[in-house]
């Protein structure tokens, strides 16, 4: 039983549900299917020791002693993964698959790709409908995903193969669903991603964790429960009522939501440039500063409300209640508007981003590199409805966000989105301007819904038990 | 707008017939109804044996038109081969002539969110709204907005300002009257039991305007939260200053009048100053430095294009919808006043008493005591709570026998009371498990979000409905308590003051209960945005509220956990079989942004008021860190 808030147990959590592991550069995930479930038991067995958990020493002085392995390994299950390795074979209709994952929701046995209305929200159509996805979806010959392995390492891509060699399931066992390309450095990202903007810098604060306890004042502390199962969420809920053994499989787990997002970043400086160039003055910032207005923050991470500075996290929109500085349509302020919704109901759509850039950087964002670049976006939440899909659909995706109309997430959703027009509103005086036909600038390569499991629930699924332990 | 439902027998041989006909039709629904210009929203459901528990299926045509159209449109469709063909399933249809305005069913409690607003003028507004935004946006300002940073808050003289106000006003009262009447109840001469009861009342008073007080300042937008709080050291001098003229000069009063005089014109002066300055500040805000007649240059081009909408009714008429709400008041004060003179005063307070009591076993059948088993078999919790108000009534009782206070007094605390009652916390009702496959769940949603605006349609079973008397006794409470806030509330208070906006919540165009039979009740809504954000808002924003009504429904587990709760209405709802939007993609507040637009262009505006409308076309305002900012429309 987790025990309480004051309390968790990290150590019966995976390590990324507490980090993204920024002092390991490079990470490798690969996704399996899985053919034979007994030697995918075994393999769970013999490489538990390498699966990383949250837990952190303590020294005798009260300081945390960071123990900073070099090389770090966390496992995912989709749900037929999971009940694959229970003993179903996997094939199993969604509702045969509830009835055996109990307590596991809708979204996740569906899979993301499982229902219309669903792809809908998400932004999923067109060429990034699921019948285009290289992995996840339901091209033809693709191979259905059941495990994703991401393995973490320091160094360079020599101890990555080593770390990744160590832990590689046999052949027998599991077949890999195509390759996914390698993620970029971590020294060779510098903190950004591929259109050139600082990335992954507001998260929210886990309660109990030791970062809430340096930042007791901080907006972004959030129930536990919102990203573990097993602990009050935000509403007070505990999201782990139940006794049922199976239910309880869930305990110090999370849904991992992974996507493969390519990036058309040419595209993208290409429509900021000639969006510039066609308004008038030639001012050598201005397509810069336009690309900011999109995001929502300077190239550095600043975002463009008044009085923040770019290492504060801690800023609202009130200060700039009409979008004169940040648009109320740009990207950060639709993936989290912060103050302006529900301040006594805040914090209640979060996600932890764990995402990391694929592909080759280019020295200036506007070089054309040849190969594909994109990001795979990794987020943890323990309600996929009210939280990832939520933001997907009620902010980014949702033409009549914050008083707008008829326009979607200028950076990731125009145009996918079903209602709008491409169009995207920058508040201003004397009067608000606007760029029309955005082309959509990401692009499903694939996505499916994981779970990942607690330290606990690995050990019980290697057994084959698909319960947690007494 | 008028909201309306016509609820016919589907013959039983025929329903499968009419499932295919308006399957037929539900993909082409502007077809069918584009020629019905007074029309905003439309729909046919089926509720099935199933949903209602008995045979026959019925079929449900509810719709929202212009005021004062519903006959005029219901006529219209009687002639319409289509909706003829429609109700040809239905028993005894033949002629259609008068049948379908025979079988309308007025709602118990209805609610619109765009009050006075006939279809054609929020279509012809948002037109005007293209059409003025392709003139705005064709001009090339993109480059003069990029570098542009934000000013700060404009002021704004509303709530959001008066909130700290109120908040610290509200808190000085408390601290500074309620140690006088401690001070007076000490002094005064009632026996010892008398004064412990009213000292206790008092401090429960107190309390309560401490809570609320912080709960105010707490909820405040900080920015303006700071700007009151440089004022707290003023206040507290001149608190000082009025002690000590009161304390030195109370046998001199013209002194204290002096100063009082001088104090005030100082005030008036300083507030004048502060006025003008704040208005050059914000001049100064929406000029940009190098043009100061931009905004004035804009709106010039923008006068151009202009159009006509319709203007809200009268004083005259939207005083009428208050009938009720005084009505009720009259009832009240004027019973009291009746009670005071027949019999003095424990007759008076003996009505009191009762009514209080009356209305806290009121609110407890209505939020669904008792939950399950006998009458008498309450929880403990709803024991304790009777027992409360029970000590509460008698002391009440015990309280206005004894003081002397005018009898306005005693009916305003004894108002304040029941006000108060109505706040109180109840415990959800226990429900038993309902049943909502994943089958139904998919169903329900590949219907919605096809557009920013969604239909919402449940049945929902009433309580012990098999049981005659309980379920008697439960569909009197549920009509007493939607009727009465239908008169009070939402027919005077929604449309004129708060302009359609439900407890701030501008997300619902138009939405009704309508009790179909003993066993059933319909809710039936038009919203904005997704099924979750809609439940979401209401059940944070007026849990209690909600309860009252869906908590008469079976099953229901009550709003303090919102995910079960959600599920619950999933499972209430019935998908339905054609939907018609007389204008898809507006949202409510689009709908008030664009009418505001329009006003602005028709009546011409100096600067400030130019840059408010114009700042329109940018998004639709909104005032963050509010209660519920994300959804106001100003």
């Amino acid at each position: 039983m987790p025990e309480s808030i004051e309390h968790p147990l990290w150590e019966d959590m995976q390590g990324l549900i507490l980090s993204a592991y920024p002092h390991l550069d490079r990470a490798r995930y690969l996704l399996f299917t899985i053919e034979n479930a007994a030697a995918a038991r075994g393999w769970l067995a013999r490489i538990q020791p390498h699966v990383t958990n949250a837990f952190k020493k303590q020294e005798p002085d009260g300081s945390l002693h960071r123990d900073r392995p070099n090389m770090n390994v966390n496992i995912a299950l989709t749900a037929p993964g999971l009940a694959k390795m229970c003993g179903l074979t996997g094939n199993e209709p969604p509702d045969g698959l509830a009835q055996h994952l109990r307590g596991f929701s809708d979204a996740f046995v569906e899979g993301i790709h499982g229902r219309e209305h669903r792809l809908r929200i998400l932004g999923n159509v067109g060429n990034s409908a699921p019948e285009h996805w290289d992995w996840g979806g339901t091209k033809p010959g693709t191979r259905p995903a059941h495990l994703l392995l991401m393995v973490f390492a320091d160094g360079d891509a020599a101890a990555l193969q080593a770390a990744v060699d160590a832990v590689m399931p046999p052949f027998n066992a599991m077949t890999p669903v195509g390759t996914l390309p390698p993620t970029l450095p971590l020294d060779e990202a510098g903190g950004r991603e591929h259109f050139g903007f600082a990335d992954g810098l507001s998260q929210p604060i886990l309660a109990g964790s030791h970062d809430a306890k340096r930042f007791p004042d901080s907006a972004h502390i959030t129930a536990l429960g919102e990203f573990v199962f097993g602990y009050a969420n935000q509403d007070d809920q505990p999201a782990s009522p139940s006794d049922d053994p199976c239910e309880r499989l869930r305990d110090n787990g999370s849904y991992l939501v992974f996507c493969q997002f390519e990036q058309d970043v040419n595209g993208f400086w290409n429509c900021v440039d000639e969006a510039a160039a066609a308004n008038g003055v030639a001012n050598p910032h201005a397509a810069e500063q336009l690309a900011s207005k999109i995001v929502g923050r300077l190239p550095d991470g600043t975002p463009l409300v008044p009085y923040a500075n770019r290492n504060d996290n801690e800023f609202d929109y009130t200060e700039d209640p009409y979008g004169y500085g940040c648009p109320i349509g740009a990207h950060i302020r639709r993936s989290n508007p912060r103050d302006t919704t529900d301040p006594l109901h805040r914090n209640r759509h979060r996600i932890l981003r764990r995402g990391r850039s694929y592909g080759p950087r280019a020295s200036h964002p506007r070089e054309a590199v040849g190969q594909e670049r994109g990001l795979f976006f990794m987020c943890l939440n323990t309600d996929l409805e009210r939280q990832f899909e939520f933001i997907q659909q009620n902010w980014t995706n949702n033409p009549g966000f914050s008083g707008l109309s008829d326009e979607c997430d200028p950076l990731i959703g125009a145009e996918s989105c079903p209602m709008g027009r491409g169009t995207f509103t920058i508040q201003g005086l004397p009067a608000p301007a606007r760029l029309t036909t955005l082309p959509r600038f990401i692009r499903v390569r694939g996505a499916q819904y994981f779970f990942l499991p607690g330290i606990q629930a690995l050990h019980a699924l290697a057994k084959g038990e698909c319960r947690a332990n007494p | 707008m008028e909201i309306l439902a016509i609820v016919a027998d589907i013959h039983a041989d025929r329903e499968t017939a009419l499932r295919t006909l308006l399957d037929r039709l539900k993909r082409t629904p502007r077809k069918l109804f584009k020629k019905f210009k007074t029309l905003h929203f439309a729909s046919f459901v089926i509720f099935d044996a199933e949903a209602l528990g008995r045979s026959p299926a019925k079929l449900v045509f509810d719709f929202t038109v212009d005021d004062g159209q519903a006959e005029a449109f219901v006529a219209e469709c009687e002639s319409n081969p289509t909706i003829q063909g429609i109700f040809g399933h239905c028993v005894d249809c033949q002629p259609l002539t008068g049948y379908l305005w025979r079988r309308k069913r007025r709602p118990q409690l209805y609610h619109i969110g765009t009050p006075y607003r006939t279809a054609a003028s929020i279509r012809a507004d948002r037109a005007l709204r293209l059409r003025l935004e392709r003139r705005l946006f064709a001009s090339h300002r993109l480059t003069e907005l990029l570098g542009q940073r934000p000013a700060g808050m404009l002021e704004y003289w509303n709530w959001e300002v008066l909130q700290p106000w109120v908040a610290l006003f509200l808190g000085l009262i408390v601290v500074t009257v309620a140690p006088i009447f401690f001070v007076k109840l000490w002094r005064a001469d009632y026996r010892r039991s008398l004064k412990a009861i009213l000292g206790l009342l008092e401090a429960i008073v107190a309390a309560g305007g401490l809570v609320g007080a912080r709960s105010l300042w707490l909820t405040a937008v900080p920015l303006l939260r700071d700007r009151v709080k440089a004022w707290i050291p003023w206040l507290a001098a001149g608190g000082a200053v009025a002690v000590l003229v009161k304390w030195f000069w109370l046998d001199h009063p013209w002194w204290s009048i002096g100063l009082a005089t001088l104090f005030g014109i100082l005030l008036a002066f300083g507030v004048y100053n502060a006025a003008g300055q704040r208005r050059n500040e914000r001049l100064a805000e929406i000029r940009p430095a190098d043009d100061t007649r931009a905004i004035v240059r804009e709106w010039n081009r923008l006068l151009k294009v202009h159009g006509e909408g319709d203007e809200p009714p009268a004083l005259w008429r939207r005083l009428w919808n208050f009938r009720w709400w005084a009505g009720s008041y009259a009832v009240v004060w004027g019973g009291l006043w009746l009670a005071d003179l027949a019999g003095g005063r424990p007759l008076t307070v003996a009505v009191l008493s009762a009514l209080f009591f009356a209305k806290a076993v009121w609110l407890q059948v209505l939020v669904g005591w008792p939950a399950r088993g006998r009458w008498l078999g309450f929880s403990g919790k709803g024991a304790a709570f009777i027992a409360a108000v029970t000590l509460g009534a008698t002391i009440l009782f015990l309280a206005l026998t004894t003081i002397t206070l005018p009898r306005y007094g005693l009916a305003f605390i004894v108002l304040v009371a029941i006000f108060a009652l109505w706040g109180v916390p109840l415990e959800s009702p226990q429900g038993e498990p309902f049943e909502l496959t994943r089958r139904k769940k998919a169903a329900l949603a590949d219907h919605e979000d096809h557009d920013v605006q969604n239909h919402m349609t449940a049945c929902v079973v009433l309580k012990d409905s098999d049981r005659p008397i309980r379920s008697f006794l439960r569909l009197l409470v549920l009509r007493t308590f939607l009727a009465i806030n239908n008169l009070i509330f939402f027919r005077a208070w929604l449309p004129d003051v708060c302009k359609g906006k439900l407890f701030m919540l501008p997300t619902v165009h138009a939405a009704q209960w309508l009790i179909l039979d003993k066993r059933n009740y319909l809710f039936l809504s038009n919203y904005d945005l997704s099924w979750t954000t809609y439940l979401d808002d209401f059940g944070l924003a007026l849990g209690q509220g909600i309860l009252k009504i869906w908590g008469q429904g079976r099953n229901n587990p009550g709003v303090t956990d919102l995910a079960a709760f959600k599920d619950f209405a999933r499972s209430t709802m019935v998908p339905w079989s054609l939907w018609y939007q007389a204008y898809p993609g507006l949202t409510v507040r689009q709908i008030w942004n664009n009418e505001t637009i329009r006003r602005g262009v028709v009546s011409g505006a100096e600067e400030e008021a130019i840059a408010r409308v114009i700042r329109r076309f940018g998004a639709a305002p909104t005032i963050p860190a509010d209660l519920v900012a994300h959804a106001r429309v100003n």
